[in-house]
């Protein structure tokens, strides 16, 4: 019983001291570099796989997801008129990070605005 | 060597140490006292000569802030945000009350950042990349400012000519400086600037030594912008 608990001490010590990767970037910045150099709707939907991939990746190693990923990706959906999928991940970004949420919901609010007025 | 000459010589160390470098704790109070949780990057103010600058260095910001532990606005939607109310020039708003950043974005901090170089230079048989970026975060509580440093980095593209003698030598190493200069990328060259910059900046909450770095040393005076 003394062994198992030294020996669980130990681990733990270990794992407290492995640094802890924060988030999982992928290659966000060179993705959208090149939206920025050469925007056509071939660079953009790289740039939204990539949000994706990020969101995922994040996900599935259980890392918080960057902040403005999740944003970024439904202000994209938001420009193609794809508004439930906007509001998923703009309500996501709301629910990650708490001191978006003005942000956010100003944006939404501009978007009912805007949908009456197409309407 | 005698004891007061090692004496001598640790405490020069000590001076020359102290001269040059700070704690963050000692240099940048403030951030410990208002512990701000987000900050609004603001486009780029371009003081250098190329006119992509600004477009291309918002592409290599939100990440390096965000590991040091700060929610970043998201940088594309405020740009929209701002070209639509007509005031993506931070030229033009840099004399605005911080204040309205809270008001508008809920933003704790406003980031400016200033492009001074960035640009290709060429000399007589050579030329070098420059990229030089300054960084001003101010409290949107107070309007004061509460961390600034400025970082710069020089790559140098100069042709070796193969080592060759005489005119020939000369031609090809001016047209590998050319081809080199040409080919080198300025946002990698920005992302370090970025890199080591912000290794100057407290944790942000997010950062799991957030609140501890205060004695952290290495920034250093002469980066800290007036």
């Amino acid at each position: 019983m003394k062994n198992t608990t030294i020996i669980l001490l130990f681990i733990l010590l270990i794992v407290g001291c492995t640094p802890q990767t924060m988030y999982y970037w992928g290659d966000y910045s060179n993705s959208l570099y090149k939206v920025k150099k050469d925007a056509t709707p071939e660079t953009l939907d790289k740039h939204k796989i990539e949000l994706l991939d990020i969101i995922n990746k994040s996900n599935e190693t259980g890392l918080r997801i960057p902040p403005g990923i999740n944003a970024e990706l439904g202000y994209i959906y938001l420009l193609q008129e794809q508004y439930d999928q906007a509001m998923v991940y703009l309500n996501e970004e709301k629910s990650t990070y708490p001191e978006s949420t003005k942000f956010i919901d100003d944006l939404l609010q501009n978007l009912s605005e805007g949908e009456e007025n197409d309407g | 060597m005698t004891v007061k000459n090692v004496i001598i010589i640790l405490s020069l160390t000590i001076f020359i140490g102290c001269a040059t470098t700070i704690t963050k704790g000692e240099a940048f109070p403030k951030m410990y006292e208002e512990k701000p949780l987000s900050i609004l990057v603001l486009p780029p103010i371009n003081e250098s000569t190329s006119p992509d600058a600004k477009e291309y260095y918002s592409t290599t910001i939100a990440e390096p802030l965000s590991f040091a532990g700060y929610y970043v606005f998201p940088i594309e939607i405020v740009n929209e945000v701002l070209k639509q109310e007509g005031i993506y020039d931070t030229e033009l708003i840099v004399d605005l009350d911080a204040s309205k950043f809270k008001e508008y974005f809920g933003a704790d901090a406003v980031l400016f950042t200033r492009i001074i170089e960035w640009n290709t230079s060429y000399y007589v048989v050579g030329g070098n990349v420059k990229v030089h970026i300054a960084f001003d975060l101010v409290s949107t509580n107070t309007g004061e400012l509460l961390w600034s440093y400025n970082g710069k980095l020089t790559v140098d593209t100069t042709g070796d000519g193969n080592n060759i003698g005489g005119a020939a030598g000369l031609l090809l190493q001016l047209a590998e400086t050319a081809v080199k200069t040409a080919a080198q990328d300025y946002t990698p060259l920005a992302k370090k600037v970025n890199t080591t910059v912000l290794t100057t900046i407290p944790f942000g909450v997010y950062h799991a030594q957030h609140g501890t770095d205060q004695s952290f040393t290495g920034v250093n005076m002469k980066n800290v912008n007036k």
